[in-house]
């Protein structure tokens, strides 16, 4: 005994057995997928279905003739598989192709800070979690500097707002369709297999309890994960938060306290400064070196509690403040060495041109 | 290399040219155009044909109108538009080209078999 579905093919009428039904229903999902990025996308779809309608209206041989398995797949040997369609059409695939070209965004859907991680994690194929581990690595490597290059890389990469955007973020290869169809094929065989196996309740516990050993590892890898990312969030603020806390001391004391005995011999010039007051120079230095330490401990909040608000604004203000003093001292410095040193010589040495003789 | 892909690579390139004479001709509605192609030995699979015509509809080569016919649902005829038809001259004098070029050196190649035989 077979049940039969009723269906409606381009506003025509079929009664199709279960079975058969499940295939169709595969086919059409399947060309779905493979059209999803082609222009005119509904419309091939439309006329696709109706050549169905019309291929199975010929194999109809009385008014209550069930379309089977077998009228299915004869259809499909004559359309072709989706993926033979798309064989054909060079232009399209290679424009399809272009659109699918990866292109590195942010991710704001799965980000601590700004989703530069997760953009960079999408576009290299590997998981977010280690370039996050690797900007914090390079962050102490760099003595904090690293922070500023984040900043500008979120000030600079996009955000992948559209969908289009994300699907370009996350660089469909160039047989997306095979790999989405097979994905989704997957899918619908587990739900199937799932949904079978309801019905059979013996098996569908012992499913169950596997599928909930699995959850379980998985859930137990990512709280592990999870508690690693924090400890070295709370590392990062801790750490940047003593190195601004002890800057900004020092800078107090050195500017307006005038409690200078550091026997190093770097600062003696900061005493034959002529024209600026001396906490100048030494406010634009602590702020290059305080604000990549301020860039840590933002990026060690956001780790820890990756729902606190966006810094943006604040971040773009602080890279600014820092290229502007990080610029102000170059000149300081150029303009105090050149007033300091005036036995600057010039040396000309003439190029002796071999040709010319 | 299987000889199916090459000769499936070689009415790929024509595959436009032959639908764009043949809609030249009449205006066609699809099963037609897949009926002429089927005879002709252009097809390996059907499906190949939609996202084809659409993409000539979709780059103004071609249009369509309904129309009702008397058995089933009403038909999308595919007609020429006056692009379609420059498309297709200069697409016919590349043919000829092609032709004459791939002759010449298939010809020579027959003769130069016979010479060695």
């Amino acid at each position: 005994m077979n049940k039969t579905v009723n269906i409606n093919l381009a506003s025509t009428f079929f009664q199709i057995d279960e079975e058969a039904y499940k295939v169709l229903n595969q086919y059409l999902k399947k060309l779905e997928i493979t059209f999803s990025e082609t222009d005119g996308k509904e419309e091939i779809l439309e006329e696709i279905e109706a050549r169905i309608a019309e291929l199975f209206q010929a194999s109809k041989k009385h008014n209550h003739y069930v379309i089977n398995q077998d009228d299915v797949t004869k259809m499909i040997e004559t359309l072709g598989e989706p993926e033979d369609f798309i064989f054909e059409e060079e232009p399209q695939t290679r424009k399809t192709q272009k659109s699918n070209e990866k292109k590195l965004f942010r991710d704001t859907d799965d980000c601590y800070i700004g989703g530069v991680g997760s953009g960079i994690g999408h576009y290299f194929v590997i998981d977010a979690v280690w370039i996050r581990l690797l900007f914090i690595l390079l962050t102490f490597l760099s003595g904090g500097s690293f922070a500023l290059i984040y900043g500008i890389l979120w000030v600079l990469i996009q955000k992948a707002e559209s969908r289009a955007d994300k699907l370009k973020m996350k660089g469909e290869p160039v047989n997306i369709v095979n790999i989405k169809r097979k994905i989704k094929e997957e899918f619908d065989d587990v739900k199937e297999k799932i949904n079978q196996v309801d019905y059979d309740q013996a098996k569908s516990s012992l499913k169950k309890k596997s599928k909930n050993f699995f959850t379980f590892l998985e859930n137990l890898l990512a709280l592990l994960l999870n508690s690693l990312v924090k400890i070295v969030g709370v590392i990062l603020i801790l750490t940047a938060l003593f190195v601004i806390i002890g800057l900004s001391i020092s800078f107090i004391s050195f500017a307006f306290i005038g409690f200078i005995d550091f026997p190093l011999p770097m600062f003696d010039g900061f005493f034959e400064l002529s024209f600026y007051p001396l906490w100048i120079p030494l406010l634009l230095l602590f702020l290059s070196i305080s604000i990549p330490f301020v860039f840590i401990f933002i990026l060690g909040i956001k780790i820890f509690t990756p729902s606190a608000k966006p810094f943006g604004f604040v971040i773009i203000l602080l890279v600014s403040l820092w290229l502007l003093s990080v610029i102000i001292l170059g000149c300081i410095g150029a303009n105090e060495l050149c007033n300091n040193l005036d036995l600057i010589q010039c040396q000309t040495i003439e190029i002796w041109h071999p040709i010319n003789i | 290399m299987k000889i199916e892909n090459a000769t499936a690579q070689m009415r790929k390139g024509v595959l436009e040219y032959y639908i764009l004479s043949l809609i030249f001709k009449k205006d066609l509605y699809t099963s037609e155009i897949l009926v002429s192609l089927k005879k002709g030995k252009m097809l390996v699979v059907e499906g190949t044909v939609y996202p084809l015509l659409s993409r000539l509809k979709n780059v103004k080569l071609l249009t369509y109108r309904w129309e009702e016919s008397s058995s089933g649902p009403p038909r999308k005829y595919y007609s020429i538009t006056p692009e379609g038809k420059t498309f297709l001259i200069d697409l016919e004098s590349a043919w000829k080209e092609l032709n004459k070029a791939v002759n010449i050196i298939t010809k020579s190649k027959i003769r130069y078999n016979e010479q060695n035989r």
